[in-house]
This record gives structure tokens, C-alpha cells and sequence, in this order.
């Protein structure tokens, strides 16, 4: 139950930006400073996401152990890769070779 | 509007649903650019402890993939039901950006048919659509246009999140413990493709460092506050640019004035941070996940291309 409001709050969430404007601002263009912060926020919110995945996996922990290490390194060849291919899933499927590779080496799996 | 001279769209003999089928016809390499990614969401959404109606329930619900992956993260963390929310509506404000562009176009649609436009709105359909949406069409016909885009889209994301869901039952279960690496590196690989600039990368690389110094604090909280403060310093880095860089001034007349509110916005970084959204969100979960953020936008325009040819322009 709980996690259907939950469902239903995020679909709400994703809804009013598309819509609200659509109902309301009518005419008016967002200044344009309010544009740039927006512009600025999805790059910011994923880095703030994805560097601690990265660098402290394990319980918040920044810590250097064989099952912390495929996720540094992979971490690393992912975004690395990403700045000069173009391709999501090739990048994807990079970063997830490395990642299950080093574990499988590493013996953490 | 019927009273409105010929355009060379207008002499088509175009149907609402000849329209419809138009526009989902241009979505084609959309379509094949999300499919994966809502394969994987279907196959994340397991992983992260959700049911299979729960993982289906949300994909279609928001209708984003950006916010689908973030929510089947945080949920799998255990993060407060408020962070979850917040961090879904982050994601999803650039649309507002898309909406108050599409708004005065469609401004004489009834208000179901708004409600349904707002729902479908994900990038690559706002990218491939506009063009028509802002065109001198009768609103209804265009936004056929671009009702056929985004239905198609979200039927194929249907499709692909039970295809991931059914591949994410038949995986071995040795695999499911790094199983929330595959979501980190899809924040990556959209992060990667967002990076475009020094202001970009200053403003990531500070909310990164926000979140690292943040990461004691309960619910995830750390997450929105990395956020915002990462985005403040985008703004700040604007300032710098504008005070010490400033462009080469159009007319020498107006000094670059750093508080003047009607200069333009940099349209890359808008457009590339924009798209980054997107891919995974991208989903109709348009946004994000479904490709890098520069490239929706290359993409797009060349699928407007591809839309002012099924006009005949």
C-alpha cells in the first residue's frame, strides 16, 4: 500500500512540471537565470548519486577492499569512457565487464 | 482556425490519424535507443526488491526514465518516502523548461487533451514535436503529431520494461549482489555525456564532493542538498563567466551587464544538461537513461529533419 502512494507520489512529482505550465504560465518564458539552475541541476543530482556508489559502496563507508575496488575502478572506466563514446550501451556494457570482471577476479563473487 | 490560408502542410490531406501515425513514424530511432534501457529498468526494478507489478506500475506511472532508475535506487537504499519524491521532481524540472515552450502553442486544446499532452511530454518527443507544435497548424492536427510520438514511445517502453522484467527473473542469483553497479553506471554514462564545458564539470564535481560530505545525514537528505549546492555553483560559475569571460559583445552599445535578467542563457549548456536528464529518464521515461544528453538533442534535430520531410517541406 504504501508503495503504491509512493508509486503514485513520484508520478506526481514527474507530472506537475510537465503539466502545470501547460495549465498555467500560458504565455510567460521562464527567466532566463531560472532556466540556467535547471539546466545545472540533472548533471549536479547524478554526480551526487553516483559518486558515493562509487567511492564508499559499502555502507557509507570509504573503505579499500576487494569488493570495494571493482566499483572504484569501474566507476572510473565508466564515466572515463562515457566522455569519448558516444554509445549508451556500449559504455554501459564497458563499465559492467570491468565491474563483474574484477569481481569474479578478485574473488569477491 | 479552419479559415487559415493553405500552408504546404495544410494541403496535405492530412488525418488525425494520418498525423498520429506520422509522428509515431519519426520516433523509430528513438525507439531503438530506449528499448535497452527499458530492458534494463525492467531487469533493475526486480533487483531493487520491487514486485512485478510494482516495477511495471512505477515505470509507466512516471512515464520517465531518469526517475524510474533514481526511484528503483533510492527505494532499494531505503531512502524517506519525502527524499524519493523530491529527487523524482529534480529530475523532472527541466520539463518545465519544455512545457513553457509548448504552452502558447496549444493553448487552445481542451484541457483533457492538455493533461494527456503534459503526461506524454518526455525529451526526445518535445524534441522531435516542437517543431510542428510551434507551427501555424490547427493545434488539433499538430498535436495529433506529436500524440502519435509519444504514445509509440510509451508503448515501447511498456514492452521493454516486461521483456527486462522476464530477463531479470531468469538471472543467475550470484549475479544480484552488484546489482545496484549496473544503475550507478547508467548515472554515469548520462552523467559522462552531460559534462560539456568547465562549468558543467565544476558544478558536478562540487555536488559529488557535497555528497561524499554529506553522506551522515539521515534519509538521503545529503543527496538533495549535493544536488542543489552543485547547481549553485553552476549558477556562480555563469557569474564568474560573464563578469571575467565575457562573449564577445553582440552590440557594443550593451556592455555585458552580469545582473541583466534578459540575457540569453547559454543554449548548450541548458540543451546538453537538459539531455543528460533525459537518457535515462528518457523513458518516455524519456528522459534520461535513453541516450547521452548532448545526443537527444543532435538526435532530435535530426529527426525534426526527418519530420519536415514527412511534411513536405
Amino acid at each position: 500500500m504504501s508503495m503504491l502512494l509512493l508509486i503514485l507520489g513520484m508520478g506526481l512529482a514527474t507530472f506537475a512540471p510537465r503539466y502545470v505550465p501547460l495549465l498555467v504560465f500560458r504565455d510567460r518564458e521562464l527567466p532566463a537565470d531560472v532556466k540556467t539552475f535547471l539546466g545545472y541541476l540533472p548533471p549536479a543530482l547524478l554526480a551526487a548519486i553516483a559518486v558515493p556508489s562509487v567511492l564508499a559502496p559499502v555502507d557509507n563507508r570509504v573503505e579499500i577492499t576487494v569488493v570495494t575496488i571493482p566499483y572504484l575502478v569501474a566507476g572510473v572506466v565508466t564515466l572515463v569512457t562515457g566522455l569519448f563514446v558516444e554509445r549508451f550501451m556500449i559504455v554501459w556494457t564497458v563499465g559492467l565487464a570491468v565491474f563483474f570482471g574484477l569481481r569474479w577476479w578478485l574473488g569477491a563473487m | 482556425m479552419s479559415d487559415r490560408t493553405p500552408t504546404s502542410a495544410a494541403e496535405r490531406p492530412a488525418t488525425p490519424r494520418g498525423e498520429f501515425v506520422a509522428g509515431a513514424r519519426t520516433m523509430v530511432p528513438f525507439l531503438i535507443s530506449a528499448f535497452p534501457l527499458g530492458v534494463i529498468g525492467g531487469t533493475l526494478g526486480l533487483a531493487s526488491g520491487l514486485s512485478y507489478l510494482e516495477t511495471f506500475g512505477l515505470a509507466m506511472v512516471v512515464n520517465s526514465g531518469t526517475a524510474q532508475f533514481i526511484g528503483f535506487k533510492l527505494i532499494a537504499e531505503g531512502a524517506a518516502w519525502p527524499v524519493i519524491i523530491f529527487t523524482t521532481l529534480i529530475l523532472s524540472l527541466r520539463m518545465l523548461i519544455y512545457s513553457t515552450l509548448l504552452a502558447p502553442h496549444v493553448r487552445e486544446l481542451p484541457q483533457r487533451w492538455r493533461l494527456l499532452l503534459g503526461f506524454g511530454l518526455i525529451d526526445a518527443v518535445f524534441f522531435v514535436a516542437f517543431d510542428r507544435i510551434k507551427g501555424d497548424e490547427p493545434a488539433r492536427r499538430k498535436s495529433m503529431f506529436y500524440f502519435g510520438a509519444s504514445a509509440i514511445m510509451y508503448v515501447n517502453w511498456a514492452i521493454a520494461t516486461v521483456v527486462g522484467m522476464v530477463a531479470g527473473h531468469l538471472l543467475p542469483e550470484r549475479l544480484r549482489d552488484g546489482l545496484d553497479f549496473p544503475m550507478t553506471a547508467v548515472f554515469l554514462v548520462v552523467l559522462a555525456g552531460a559534462l560539456a564545458g568547465w562549468k558543467i564539470w565544476t558544478s558536478a564535481v562540487s555536488a559529488g564532493a557535497l555528497a561524499m560530505l554529506t553522506l551522515g545525514l539521515p534519509y538521503n537528505l545529503g543527496l538533495i542538498l549535493a544536488a542543489l549546492g552543485g547547481a549553485c555553483v553552476g549558477m556562480a560559475c555563469e557569474r564568474i563567466e560573464r563578469r571575467w569571460f565575457p562573449p564577445k559583445p553582440a552590440d557594443p552599445a550593451a556592455p555585458p551587464d552580469p545582473s541583466d535578467p534578459a540575457r540569453p542563457v547559454e543554449p548548450e549548456v541548458a540543451a546538453g544538461a537538459a539531455g543528460a536528464g533525459s537518457p535515462p529518464d528518457g523513458p518516455p521515461p524519456g528522459a534520461v537513461p535513453r541516450g547521452r544528453p548532448g545526443e537527444p538533442v543532435r538526435a532530435g534535430d535530426r529527426a525534426a529533419d526527418a519530420a519536415a520531410d514527412v511534411d513536405g517541406r
